[in-house]
C-alpha cells in the first residue's frame, strides 16, 4: 500500500492543502475500518434483498432494516458452508467484518457466517409488550400476593400429558400429600394455547377453596414457549385473585408470564417445591414446638417449686417445729414439777396424818383407859358422866375399864377432897 | 380467642401454636395462665399432626364432555417410558 504521507509537493502555493489520490483516500478509510475492533467481527441483523448467487460461488446481497441498507458479499468458501440457501425477504443474522471495497469506494459487510433470524420479530414484540405491561405496573412487587404456607387445594394449568404435569404432581405428592391437586388441561403451544390458558385461569378463579394455581409447561424452544409471552395470558395472570406461580420451561427462560406472576419457579418441579411445605420438615417443626411447650412448663414449675422451697426453709416456717419442741420441753418440765409437788404434798399430808393420828391416839379414850382411867356412864340413861353433880346416892353407874365393865351403886358423892 | 380447634384451618392452628410457644417462653405468665396455654398448645399440636397424617393425596383432572358439562375425574399422569 502506498504510504499516504509521500505526497508529491507540486508547487509552493499548494503546500497548505493535503491532497490525496482516490486510491490513497480509499486506502486510508480502509485502514481506519480495519483498525476498529467492533467492525472486525460483528453480527448484523437484517432482511436480505437483491440476492445474487454468482457462478463463481460468491454471494452478493443487500441487508436492510426499516430505514437503511448495507451491501454484503459472502465468498464461496463461506457460502458453501451455509446450511441453507439465502433468499430475498429472509430475516438473517450475518457475522462478518466491515471493510471498504476500493474499486467502487463502497464499504461492505464481508459475510463469513449467516443464521436465520426467525425470532427477530418475536423478540421485538416481546420487548414492546414487556415495556407496556411494566409501565402499567403489572410487574410491581407490591402487586404480588403471598403464596399460602399450607395450601389445601392446588390448581395446575398445563398440558395433562408430558413431563411438566408429571413432575409437579410427583413433587407435591411426595412433599405434602395432604394437598389436593386439580389439573386443568390446556394446550401449551400453538395458536389456541394463549386463549385456553387464559380461560383456564379465569375458570380456576370461579372455583371455591383453591389456594394457589400453578401455570406452566416444560422446556422448549422460544417459539414453543411463546404462548406465555402473549398479552392475553399475562392479563389473565394479573387479574387472578388466587396467587399464581409461573413455571415455564427451563431455568434461564424468562417469559412475560414469569414477570406478572406472584412467584416465578424456574422449572415445574421447582414450582412444586415452592407451592407446598415439606411434610417431614413440618412434622419436625411440630415436634420441636411440642418440646418447647413441655420445656417452658417444666421451667415454670421448677422455678415455682424452688421459690416454694426457699420459703419453707426460711425461719418463719421452721418456727412451728421449734416452738413445738420448746413447748414440749416446757410441758415435760412442768409435769415433772407437778409430780414432785404432788409427791411432796402427799408426803407432807401423810406426815401430818401420822402426827394427827398419833395425837388422836393419845387422846383416844381407849388410851386413857389403858392408862388406868375409867369411863363412867349412868346406867338408866347411858349418859356419860363427867361430873359428881350429875349423880346422886343410889344411882346405878357402869364403870368401863380397859378390860371390862363394873356395875356399881353410888353410896356417897362429894368433891375431890 | 378460644375458637374450637376443629374449626381452624391447618394454617390458623399452626399460627396459634407458634404464638403460644412464644408466649410461654416469655416467662411473664402466672402459673394458671401458663398451664391453660400449655393445654391449648398441646391440643393444637395434636390437631396439626392429625391433619398431616391424612395420607392420601387426591389428584383430579378437569374434563368437559361434549355437552359442555364440566366435571372432575381422578388423574394419574402417564409415567415416562424412558428416562
Amino acid at each position: 500500500m502506498q504510504c499516504f504521507w509521500k505526497i508529491p509537493l507540486l508547487r509552493p502555493g499548494i503546500m497548505d492543502k493535503l491532497i490525496f489520490t482516490v486510491h490513497q483516500i480509499n486506502e486510508y478509510v480502509r485502514g481506519l475500518l480495519s483498525r476498529d475492533p467492533i467492525l472486525q467481527r460483528v453480527w448484523v441483523r437484517g432482511e436480505i434483498s437483491n440476492f445474487k448467487l454468482h457462478s463463481s460461488g460468491h454471494m452478493y446481497f443487500t441487508l436492510k432494516d426499516e430505514a437503511d441498507r448495507i451491501k454484503c458479499v459472502m465468498f464461496r468458501q463461506n457460502a458453501e458452508a451455509l446450511a441453507f440457501l439465502p433468499r430475498d425477504g429472509m430475516k438473517v443474522l450475518v457475522l462478518g467484518y466491515v471493510s471498504l471495497y476500493c474499486k467502487d469506494g463502497q464499504y461492505q459487510l464481508y459475510a463469513e457466517g449467516m443464521e436465520k433470524d426467525g425470532i427477530g420479530d418475536l423478540f421485538a414484540a416481546f420487548e414492546a409488550l414487556k415495556e407496556k405491561l411494566r409501565l402499567e405496573g403489572l410487574f410491581d412487587s407490591e402487586r404480588k400476593k403471598p403464596i399460602p404456607r399450607f395450601p389445601e387445594r392446588i390448581a395446575v394449568v398445563t398440558s395433562h400429558t408430558g413431563a411438566a404435569v408429571r413432575d409437579i404432581i410427583h413433587v407435591i405428592t411426595r412433599r405434602y400429600p395432604c394437598a389436593e391437586l386439580l389439573v386443568i388441561p390446556v394446550l401449551v403451544q400453538g395458536k389456541e394455547a394463549p386463549e385456553q390458558i387464559s380461560a383456564a385461569l379465569d375458570y380456576v378463579n370461579t372455583l371455591q377453596n383453591i389456594d394457589v394455581v400453578i401455570v406452566g409447561r416444560g422446556g422448549g424452544s422460544i417459539e414453543e414457549l411463546w404462548a406465555f409471552n402473549e398479552e392475553i395470558v399475562a392479563r389473565a395472570i394479573a387479574r387472578s385473585r388466587i396467587p399464581v406461580i409461573s413455571a415455564v420451561g427451563h431455568e434461564t427462560d424468562f417469559t412475560i408470564a414469569d414477570f406478572v406472576a406472584d412467584l416465578r419457579a424456574p422449572t415445574p418441579s421447582a414450582a412444586g417445591e415452592l407451592a407446598v411445605p415439606d411434610l417431614r420438615e413440618l412434622k419436625q417443626m411440630l415436634r420441636y414446638y411440642d418440646s418447647r411447650l413441655w420445656k417452658s412448663v417444666e421451667r415454670l414449675l421448677d422455678s415455682r417449686r424452688k421459690a416454694l422451697e426457699r420459703l419453707t426453709e426460711s425461719y418463719a416456717l421452721r418456727q412451728p417445729g421449734l416452738l413445738v419442741q420448746q413447748y414440749e420441753q416446757q410441758i415435760d418440765y412442768l409435769t415433772e414439777r407437778l409430780n414432785s409437788a404432788i409427791r411432796m404434798t402427799i408426803t407432807q399430808k401423810r406426815e401430818l396424818l401420822a402426827k394427827t393420828a398419833a395425837s388422836l391416839e393419845a387422846l383416844s379414850p381407849l388410851a386413857v383407859l389403858a392408862r388406868g382411867y375409867a369411863v363412867v356412864t349412868e346406867e338408866k340413861t347411858n349418859r356419860l358422866i363427867s361430873s359428881v353433880s350429875e349423880l346422886k346416892v343410889g344411882d346405878t353407874i357402869r364403870l368401863h375399864l380397859k378390860d371390862g365393865q363394873v356395875l356399881c351403886e353410888v353410896s356417897k358423892t362429894g368433891d375431890s377432897s | 380467642m378460644e375458637r374450637p380447634i376443629e374449626s381452624l384451618s391447618f394454617e390458623q392452628a399452626m399460627e396459634e401454636l407458634e404464638s403460644i410457644v412464644h408466649e410461654l417462653e416469655s416467662n411473664q405468665l402466672t402459673l394458671d395462665k401458663a398451664l391453660d396455654l400449655f393445654k391449648r398448645g398441646i391440643a393444637l399440636s395434636n390437631y396439626c399432626n392429625s391433619k398431616l397424617e391424612k395420607a392420601q393425596s387426591a389428584v383430579n383432572l378437569l374434563i368437559q364432555d361434549q355437552k359442555g358439562q364440566i366435571r372432575t375425574i381422578p388423574f394419574a399422569p402417564l409415567e415416562e417410558e424412558n428416562a
